[in-house]
């Protein structure tokens, strides 16, 4: 997740076929040195970089008004995410591996170890239901100079759900609440960010819960700090979400509306 | 039950039974209370739960056992005590017999007419049907029967220990060696 503008600006306005996506996705940001490569491949227009940005069956002039095949010019923002776009397919169809990505200052890697995702919800004569979520998926991407740049994306697995007793799991998991077999996936997605305070950025967001999305506004809690030489964030977020707008009906009123979620993660600059 | 002679003793199946539905009964009332009072986390709760309503139904099947043995086979014979005792502990008997059934259906009835239903996993092996569909009015009359049932058997395992005591420490009859295990007591001559 590169937050530059003219990198979201391309991505919102492509058409680009499933499996360039696809491909797209499996990269990850490439070494500097190889970037530079890349880029200078991306100048000189040579037949390798046309090979490798031409899209089948598309006419070579809906791909020219996208910008693909210009002069290369860093100042325009389409051409210098086309110039990376290309880089990265070529990496894929060389099939290599980058190595250690390591160069834009927006890019966060979450540490699973330190992430926790959190529910609690109350219920009438039985005592109150906490859980966690073992298994998840997240990119964070922060620009400190532009906060409304930043995003996140969070896709959790609903299987995951650990209450602390199989059994009781089980029935978590069940149709009666989470549905995993139906909705595997807990997904929630930013649509913008503002900063609130100095310490505190509230993420408004899409939350998709068993398959119903809904926006959600959630304050987060963004700390600074670092170990061992390297830029550490680490982020506090509480919220409660009102699980009948999602269609969990199941106990209610026994089992209360408001799920109170708690959500922590730590993530080291890469 | 009438005519023919009656066995000095209850027969060993019956004893059997009689010690086992007895712990459980016991247990299920500890069990039930722990489950609901004890101020323990959601996750041990529900396995609680799990695990009442699993030796809640051996006990139904014990106790139908149990119901058929006795019946089919003569009781031994009545103590020489006064009648109304004979009475109350006949009563007590039957009660006890009674209500088990009943704190079982009654709790069969929660769990089935429960807002939120929970399968019954009988020991994680299969689920138990449900015998009612969900109905806040009589989950709620059913439950305040679970309760009395479970309160009254307590109370009249008390009643029962009591009876057996008495007449073993008291009477000094047969009435509790009869129903003990015959691999302890076979050799030692009971009453007075």
């Amino acid at each position: 997740m590169i937050a530059t503008p003219g990198m979201l600006t391309c991505r919102m306005t492509m058409e680009a076929p499933v499996t360039r996506v696809e491909l797209l996705k499996q990269i990850e940001t490439p070494h500097p040195a190889l970037r530079a490569t890349f880029s200078r491949i991306g100048r000189l227009k040579t037949p390798v970089f046309r090979r490798a940005t031409r899209e089948k069956g598309k006419p070579l002039a809906r791909l020219r008004e996208r910008g693909w095949g210009e002069r290369y010019d860093s100042s325009k923002p389409q051409c210098a995410a086309n110039s990376r776009r290309a880089a990265r397919a070529l990496l894929a169809l060389a099939f290599l591996q980058p190595p250690a990505p390591a160069f834009a200052a927006d890019n966060w890697r979450i540490d699973s170890a330190r992430t926790t995702i959190a529910f609690s919800i109350d219920a009438v004569g039985f005592p109150r239901t906490e859980g966690r979520f073992r298994r998840f998926e997240g990119r964070i991407s922060v620009d400190f100079d532009h906060p409304n740049r930043s995003s996140v994306i969070f896709h959790v697995q609903s299987q995951s759900v650990d209450v602390g007793s199989p059994s009781f799991g089980d029935y978590i998991r069940s149709a009666a609440f989470l549905d995993s077999a139906g909705h595997p996936s807990i997904d929630f997605v930013s649509k913008s960010v503002e900063r609130t305070d100095d310490h505190t950025v509230r993420v408004t967001g899409d939350l998709t819960l068993l398959g119903v999305t809904k926006p959600i506004a959630v304050d987060v809690v963004v700390l600074r700090g670092a170990s061992g030489g390297r830029q550490r964030l680490e982020f506090h977020a509480e919220t409660r979400i009102d699980r009948l707008a999602f269609g969990m009906n199941s106990g209610y009123p026994l089992v209360s509306r408001e799920v109170d979620l708690k959500i922590s993660s730590a993530a080291e600059q890469i | 039950m009438s005519g023919g002679a009656r066995p000095a003793r209850w027969s060993a199946p019956l004893i059997a039974l009689h010690w086992l539905t007895g712990v459980l009964i016991l247990e299920l009332i500890a069990h039930g209370w722990i489950m609901l009072h004890a101020g323990l986390s959601a996750a041990t709760t529900f396995d609680l739960y799990q695990s009442h309503k699993s030796i809640s139904f051996v006990v139904l099947a014990l106790t139908a056992a149990r119901l058929i043995l006795r019946f089919s086979r003569k009781a031994p014979p009545k103590p020489a005590a006064a009648r109304w005792e004979n009475v109350l502990a006949r009563i007590v008997q039957a009660a006890l017999y009674a209500l088990t059934i009943a704190a079982i259906a009654s709790g069969w009835l929660v769990v089935s007419t429960s807002p939120l239903p929970i399968p019954t996993r009988f020991f994680d092996l299969f689920v138990v049907p449900d015998i009612a569909r969900p109905d806040p009015a009589l989950f709620a009359a059913a439950t305040l029967a679970h309760d009395i049932a479970a309160w009254s058997i307590a109370g009249l395992v008390a009643l029962h220990v009591a009876g057996g005591l008495k007449h073993h420490f008291i009477d000094r009859d047969d009435v509790l060696t009869r129903m003990l295990p015959r691999w302890r007591w076979a050799n030692r001559p009971h009453g007075a």
